[in-house]
């Protein structure tokens, strides 16, 4: 197969077609998903010892469970024997696997405890070569040799811990209720969507700021609205490292208002709230002049995509792009809210989750028709010869644009223009260089 | 529990209902709600199998036993009331929302309908039933949505009118997004 660089010129801001096509998909299933770190699931979904979830790492199908040594773990689930799938259901509790082919059974850390005796190294459970988690967040790496997940998420750290996590207030709680949907469009298309296209949101959703403008649902006015704060884009990792892009960086008192003056409509301890999660990020961050009030999306490269985060009145939903072919993609959504939040606020968050970015929101079907009218297009000889056009921006590669006196060694990333294209050439750029390697 | 008499009277109305959808009259679909209506779409998962007490309370969940308790808290897939719906189908009127323009092709199926008295409210009736959707997009996109519905129609000086609706889908994952009603 020719190189990856071949088809995409970042330089230039152009993307070949053919990186969506079927035989560059079989190639990074194993350069892209086989090496980087994905995202398993919360340790909200692993209360107790012996519960597990099943998901995917890239096409592959896996179990996360909480051993009964109390450590979080994931396995392939698939027996090693005959590629049986072990565990068919989304979620439980089980204290040993067994096969249902050959009864081969083992116990949560792997061991085998019943069925025919296997020579060691032969086990039927195979485990995911590393596990780690951050901030409750699991994630797992098929691989042995590539960086550590503390390096691989680099500066984004930072955006997570004071933006999202926020430990030290409690930290997020997860909702029952997982919501999986089918998108069209390959991976890379709805990753870099979140990762760095703040661009398409005034258009693809233009009918939802309308029916914001028009006042009839309270419940759906998620922002202060135009010409108020700051609203930026960062990429972190920028040209050095693993490509991770926020949006909708808010930078701004209004945007806090904002959310106090929606809180104090349910109530005071709701206005109490959002009075905390911002004295959280002062108390953490105590000596920068200018800082965030909040991001609201995200990618963490691959395929967590991180929306809702940027006003205390939305849940957070946390959605992984698993490929199924070069031309569809499942899509597994988590909603968590502030663990910390009164109830009504909390119900609040969730219902704007559920009727905005998810799987029957207002926002996600509009973002299916672009990807359901792009998809199959890009297969055809004429697509070929039109490169996708990534070039917004060019003119200011690697420009931070903050000005002088919010410079701080302290905020990390490369702060850019809302509209840009940059973290999308990022993106490309990086998942070239793996692809390449 | 069944009414031959109800469940003809039901079978109508969720009849009317569904010419009104396939028709994409939704104004004329929201005049067919309550003013307190409750319609409600939990996400499905694939799971083992409950025990006796965790399915008697799904089953009262089915029936609209719930309000603002925590432990309901969920991420739904639909959670809407008058107002809710109401912004939905204003959203679809602004010409603007892509994912239904053009608007989707849909054939709303319904079967299955068991009907009887609500046992706590002389004004209501509880309804079951089954419905296929069939929603085709563009030239060759076509999904099926399958599915159950737990309803209580309330009896008013102008005819039945939902007053509360459940809905299974039988997706554990939805072929597609969701911009239609069932």
């Amino acid at each position: 197969m020719q190189r990856m660089a071949d088809y995409i010129s970042v330089d230039d801001g152009l993307v070949d077609c053919e990186v969506y096509s079927a035989a560059v998909y079989e190639r990074e299933l194993e350069s892209v998903f086989g090496r980087s770190w994905l995202f398993l699931g919360h340790e909200g979904q692993l209360v107790r010892r012996g519960d597990y979830v099943t998901t995917w790492m890239g096409e592959t199908p896996v179990i996360v469970l909480r051993s009964m040594d109390d450590v979080v773990r994931a396995y392939l689930n698939t027996c090693a024997t005959r590629q049986v799938t072990l565990l068919p259901y989304d979620a439980g509790h089980a204290e040993v696997i067994v096969c249902p082919a050959h009864r081969l059974g083992h116990d949560t850390t792997g061991s085998p405890v019943s069925g025919q005796a296997v020579e060691p190294g032969h086990e039927c459970l195979v485990p995911v070569a590393r596990v780690e988690t951050y901030g409750k967040l699991i994630f797992g790496c098929l691989s042995d040799d590539s960086p550590t997940l503390r390096e691989s998420l680099g500066d984004a750290t930072w955006y997570l811990d004071n933006y999202l996590l926020r430990e030290n207030i409690g930290g997020l709680q997860l909702v029952p209720g997982v919501q999986r949907y089918t998108m069209p469009g390959n991976w890379k298309l709805l990753a870099e969507n979140f990762a760095g296209d703040d661009y398409h949101v005034a258009i693809t959703h233009a009918s939802v700021l309308a029916v914001r403008a028009q006042g009839i649902e309270p419940r759906l006015n998620n922002s202060p609205g135009k010409g108020v704060g700051a609203n930026l884009s960062v990429a972190t990792g920028f040209q050095t490292g693993v490509p991770h892009g926020f949006l909708e960086v808010r930078i701004g008192e209004e945007f806090f208002e904002h959310d106090l003056m929606r809180a104090q409509s349910i109530g005071p301890e709701a206005a109490e709230w959002v009075r905390t999660r911002r004295d959280a990020v002062d108390q953490n961050l105590p000596d920068l002049a200018v800082k965030p009030y909040s991001f609201h999306v995200a990618n963490l490269f691959p395929t967590l995509s991180i929306i809702g985060n940027g006003t205390s009145m939305e849940a957070v939903g946390l959605l992984v792009w698993h490929p199924r072919g070069p031309h569809q993609t499942s899509v597994t959504q988590l909603c968590l809210v502030d663990a910390g939040a009164p109830p009504a606020l909390q119900r609040q968050m969730v219902w704007a989750l559920t009727h905005q970015q998810s799987a029957a929101g207002v926002f996600a079907p509009d973002d299916h028709e672009n990807f359901e009218r792009l998809a199959e297009n890009t297969r055809t000889f004429e697509a070929r010869r039109v490169p996708f056009n990534y070039e917004m921006g060019l003119s200011g590669e690697g420009v931070d644009v903050r000005p002088p006196e919010w410079q701080d060694p302290r905020w990390p990333g490369l702060v850019l223009p809302r509209f840009t294209e940059m973290i999308q050439r990022d993106f490309y750029r990086y998942w070239r260089s793996l692809m390449d390697r | 529990m069944v009414d031959m008499e109800l469940t003809a009277a039901a079978t109508a109305f969720l009849n009317e209902e569904a010419a009104l959808l396939d028709d994409h009259l939704l104004d004329g679909w929201l005049g067919l709600l309550c003013n307190d209506v409750r319609y409600v779409m939990p996400s499905t998962a694939i799971m083992p199998a409950e025990a006796a007490d965790a399915r008697e309370r799904r089953n009262a969940l089915r029936w609209g036993s719930f309000g603002d308790d925590d432990r309901d808290m969920h991420f739904w897939l639909y959670d809407e009331d008058y107002s809710s719906l109401n912004m939905r189908v204003r959203r679809l009127d602004t010409g603007m929302a892509h994912a239904e323009l053009p608007e989707s092709m849909t054939n709303h199926v319904v079967s299955n309908v068991i009907a009887g008295q609500d046992p706590l409210d002389s004004e209501l009736i509880r309804v079951r039933s089954k419905f296929m959707v069939h929603v085709v997009r563009h030239e060759n996109n076509e999904n099926t949505f399958v599915g159950s519905r737990w309803d209580k129609l309330r009896r008013t000086d102008d005819g039945l009118r939902l007053a509360w609706r459940y809905i299974e889908l039988a997706h554990p994952v939805l072929p597609r997004t969701i911009s239609i009603f069932f």
